[in-house]
């Protein structure tokens, strides 16, 4: 079934391009053309968690996006036309990630506006190009003792994705990130359900002399 | 980044507290909240150092204000939080006005034209200005709007260009102006403010102050200058630098995947990141400032990390020597990539593709010509030894990715070739390439067989009972792939592990490799694809790994004749400061039957362990690294006489499977001919081509069926031999 609905997703991709007017050029390496790669950064500290999401479009979903930016179709992507899609992606995608800690909710807020980088071109073409996200939350009272942090991604579930996670903290928080606790999707194929990545405050901060947690994960 | 200051003339310019309105109205808090967000992320310099912080916590709690606001579900929760977002939003305007770099000007209608505002000090060719402007007279009233315009200097053109800059039409604007190439040293520009339809001008001046200098070199092993990766970060933005003497490698890449010369590695950990290939020492100029650096030499070396502060008018030098953790040339492994896709026309085209190889240092690349049933891409001056590319222990091998097919029957590599094999009317026929390339002496083995794109297993199911397949590529994008692997090796068919990059796809040339143990031999292309054909390879993006079964290497056969046990060393080992091996396992038959973990940092995890022979089987080593690096190596196949080493208790699920991966073959060839013979496929190369080529590729479906079907009858063969030495 999920083979059925990757082959539909796909060709509809395909129909919805050409139906556009998009004139494809022959697909030179599928592979991974319709993928995102997505890699997430969390910095934990004691007043906020912040999280930095990179989210890279291959050719087919990157060419996607950039006709949802071309409001004048005029195959440019102009700076208005940016700032406009930047504003509705952040709203879309708002509820894409998740943050929760000893399982409770937290609210992850937006903390600067998205960012675009469109690499090498301005053009409505299948290439690449890279968004940016930025979101923190507040942290939930002195984080004491283990304490456990579940980041999720739920952001495009219909695209194939490798996906990063790491987890850091510059104010001495000794950080554990489980890999056994997080999704397996790195070079998959199919629609993903979601990515989630488990991180483990083991200790509080401890004097400034010793070195900062780091903790990285490719769940 | 500390600004030096923002200089005002005053002439007409007023500033005086008394001027500024007690308690504005704030029209759009939103836009003041971006405001304020865009100066913390771009331009915290504008800001006093103690209002850093300050600013950065009302922000966020502003920030939430203005996320309740979208959040909200009716018009009462709408106007609550709108509510609170005002009076969160208007906490930020006194931060902001306390700028020392806040430029304050009254505008009088009757006075379009303004004094000069002075010089702008910028860090470097970005800058930003702060303004807050207030309309006077009429259109005066206590409104205050924020403005966010940015300004793009490079599009100025003659020298009386105007930057227009739309502020609001009354009361008083809070204008921030992120400015973006500014010339060197003066630039004297004229600003307009439109405010509704009036507009007020002035002169301002930006000063760019003098830049550093940078003399970066790396050095090798030897001592000497050596092409690394680098990744220059300016401390002010954050944003990596091109290193300007980069290798223009997207040059070569026919317009194809990331078109990017920074390439970025994708990997666990702080060594992640956009990495420019730099060839050789360099001497650039750069903005004054703090930076960051991170230099890399691929998975041997460690990552040297350093920051540096660079003034104005000096030049700063640096030499960087990343020391290596391992040196696998020592033990007999040298690196390679199964699958980079790079055009080599020419010298120069060879030298960049050389040094970029140099950089990460990978000691043989498998460069692909790449095609499917329409045309090539990635085109080589020619294939052979006589078109190897050698730079002392570096390698370039043009090989070819073809046949290739996306919804059929998957990609195939091979390396080690004479010509390109490729013949578009027996396409789908991939024995004929095997055959060939094997004929040629080359190797031959399948594409991503770590993801199972492209239905590889179908192809697969065909070819590898027929021995025609040497490797398979089981890691890639940072991805392990086992369970296609696992079945035909369960079946009892040898297949080598093998990995590729697929740049331009892939993030950078190396990121995972394949090693291939040559022993005491010295390096050569031909030791390479000599030790790659007898299977003794690892592969890996971070731990390095060893195993041994007796005295049997990966790809080995251990023949055992008598019923004994045989003892099975396993090492995993990487370096503790970055990445160690948190988990090294024994995989038998693809099941885990030995397993060390650690949880803190060790320089090796290790196994020793005797096991019994048994009836045969594979057993491979598998280790984690403590970010989620993979390493595994080819199988060891301890062979019992008569016995085939498969996975004997689930050989009807194994045959099952390819069958069914036969039946789609059988499938797809049909619906090809059901639509050719409606005329549907005139315009479809590789359906008219599958539908055409169908008749012949059922026979080797045939072919392949009635050995799978045979092996069900080895295993009732197989039956009593295996029910005896399973007896006490």
């Amino acid at each position: 079934m999920r083979e059925f609905e990757r082959v539909v997703t796909r060709k509809l991709l395909f129909a919805a391009l050409f139906a556009a007017g998009i004139v494809l050029p022959a697909p030179a390496h599928p592979v991974y053309m319709d993928h995102i790669e997505h890699h997430v950064k969390m910095e934990v500290g004691p007043t906020n968690i912040d999280v930095t999401i990179e989210l890279r479009f291959n050719e087919l979903r990157s060419l996607s996006e950039r006709r949802r930016m071309d409001a004048d179709r005029d195959g440019l992507i102009g700076p208005a036309e940016q700032e406009r899609y930047l504003r509705r992606i952040g709203r879309e995608l708002r509820d894409g990630f998740q943050l929760r800690c000893r399982g409770e909710k937290l609210d992850l807020v937006e903390l600067y506006e998205p960012r675009l980088d469109l690499l090498d071109g301005q053009g409505v073409s299948p290439t690449h190009h890279v968004l940016r996200l930025y979101y923190f939350a507040r942290t939930p009272g002195p984080l004491t003792g283990p304490v456990r942090l579940e980041f999720e991604d739920r952001t495009w579930p219909s695209a194939p994705s490798l996906w990063f996670f790491r987890a850091y903290s510059e104010d001495g928080f000794n950080l554990r990130v489980d890999p056994s606790a997080s999704s397996q999707p790195a070079g998959e194929t199919e629609p993903s359900p979601g990515h989630r990545a488990t991180i483990t405050i083991v200790h509080p901060p401890v004097p400034a002399t010793r070195p900062a947690g780091s903790a990285e994960i490719q769940p | 980044m500390h600004s030096k200051a923002l200089v005002i003339l005053v002439g007409l310019v007023l500033f005086s507290p008394a001027s500024a309105p007690a308690t504005p109205e704030l029209t759009n808090p939103d836009e003041l909240v971006r405001l304020a967000g865009r100066l913390l992320q771009e331009h915290p310099y504008l800001l006093k150092d103690a209002d850093r912080a300050k600013l950065d916590e009302l922000h966020r709690k502003a920030r939430q204000a203005l996320d309740r606001v979208n959040r909200a579900q009716d018009d009462a929760a709408k106007r609550q939080a709108k509510t609170r977002l005002l009076k969160a939003a208007a906490a930020l305007v006194p931060v902001l006005e306390s700028s020392p770099n806040l430029i304050r000007l009254d505008l009088q209608p009757d006075r379009p034209v303004l004094p000069p505002l002075g010089t702008i000090e910028c860090p470097s060719d970005i800058g930003a200005m702060l303004i807050r402007a207030r309309i006077t007279g009429s259109g005066a009233d206590d409104t205050l709007h924020a403005v966010v315009r940015h300004l793009d200097l490079s599009g100025m053109w003659t020298e009386s260009s105007t930057i227009p800059t739309d502020i609001a039409p009354s009361g008083t604007s809070l204008v921030l102006i992120p400015i973006t190439n500014v010339p060197k040293d003066r630039t004297s520009q004229r600003l307009e403010l439109r405010a509704g339809d009036r507009a007020y001008r002035a002169m301002l001046e930006l000063r760019s102050p003098p830049r550093g200098r940078l003399k970066l070199t790396v050095l090798g092993d030897t001592g000497t200058p050596t092409p690394a990766m680098v990744r220059l970060v300016w401390k002010f933005n954050n944003q990596p630098q091109p290193i300007t003497n980069a290798v223009d490698i997207k040059s070569q890449f026919d317009s194809q995947g990331s078109l990017t010369n920074s390439r970025n590695y994708v990997v666990q950990g702080r060594v992640a990141g956009e990495y420019y290939c730099m060839p050789g020492p360099v001497d650039m100029e750069v903005p004054a400032g703090e930076w960051e650096i991170a230099v890399r030499r691929g998975i041997e070396h460690v990552p040297v990390y350093d920051s540096f502060r660079v003034s104005a008018g000096e030049t700063v030098e640096k030499t960087y020597a990343p020391r290596r953790w391992e040196d696998m040339r020592k033990r007999g492994w040298w690196s390679g990539d199964d699958h980079v896709h790079a055009r080599i026309l020419s010298d120069d085209d060879a030298r960049r593709l050389m040094t970029y190889a140099q950089a990460e240092d990978v000691h043989l690349c498998n460069v692909v010509k790449m095609g499917d049933i329409y045309r090539t891409w990635f085109d080589q001056r020619g294939f052979g030894p006589e078109y190897r590319i050698v730079d002392g222990d570096y390698v370039l091998c043009p090989g070819q990715e073809c046949p290739r097919t996306h919804d059929q029957m998957g990609h195939t590599i091979s390396m080690n070739i004479k010509r390109m094999v490729r013949d578009t009317d027996q396409y789908y026929l991939y024995d004929k390439v095997f055959d060939q390339v094997h004929a040629d002496g080359g190797l031959c083995g399948y594409a991503h067989v770590s993801s199972g794109m492209f239905h590889v297993h179908r192809d697969m199911s065909v070819n590898v009972p027929k021995g025609k397949v040497d490797f398979a590529e089981v890691l890639q994008f940072a991805g392990l792939g086992l369970d296609i692997w696992y079945r035909f090796l369960n079946s009892g068919f040898k297949i080598t592990a093998s990995a590729g990059s697929d740049i331009p796809w892939g993030g950078t040339l190396g990121e995972v490799r394949v090693y291939a143990y040559l022993g005491d031999q010295p390096f050569t292309a031909d030791a390479w694809f000599e030790a790659m054909r007898k299977g003794r390879t690892f592969v890996t993006n971070g731990p390095m790994l060893e195993f041994q079964v007796d005295d049997a290497l990966p790809g080995d056969e251990l023949v055992v004749k008598t019923d004994r046990k045989v003892r099975v060393k396993a090492r995993a080992w990487g370096d503790p400061e970055r990445v160690w091996p948190a988990k090294l396992v024994v995989v038998q038959h693809g099941r885990e039957i030995q397993v060390v973990e650690s949880a803190e940092p060790k320089k090796e995890l290790t196994i020793d362990m005797e096991l019994d022979a048994g009836g045969g089987f594979w057993i491979a080593a598998h280790a984690v690294g403590n970010s989620g690096e993979h390493a595994h190596c080819t199988p060891v196949y301890v062979v019992r006489p008569g016995l085939r080493f498969w996975k004997y208790d689930e050989v009807d699920k194994l045959v099952g499977q390819a069958l069914d991966s036969l039946g789609q073959i059988e499938k797809i060839v049909a619906d090809a001919r059901e639509r050719d013979a409606k005329g549907e496929l005139e315009d479809d190369r590789t359906l008219k081509q599958l539908a055409l080529q169908g008749p012949a590729l059922l026979e080797r479906v045939a072919e392949a069926r009635s050995i799978w079907e045979e092996l069900r009858k080895v295993a009732e063969q197989e039956a009593p031999l295996r029910a005896k030495l399973a007896k006490p």
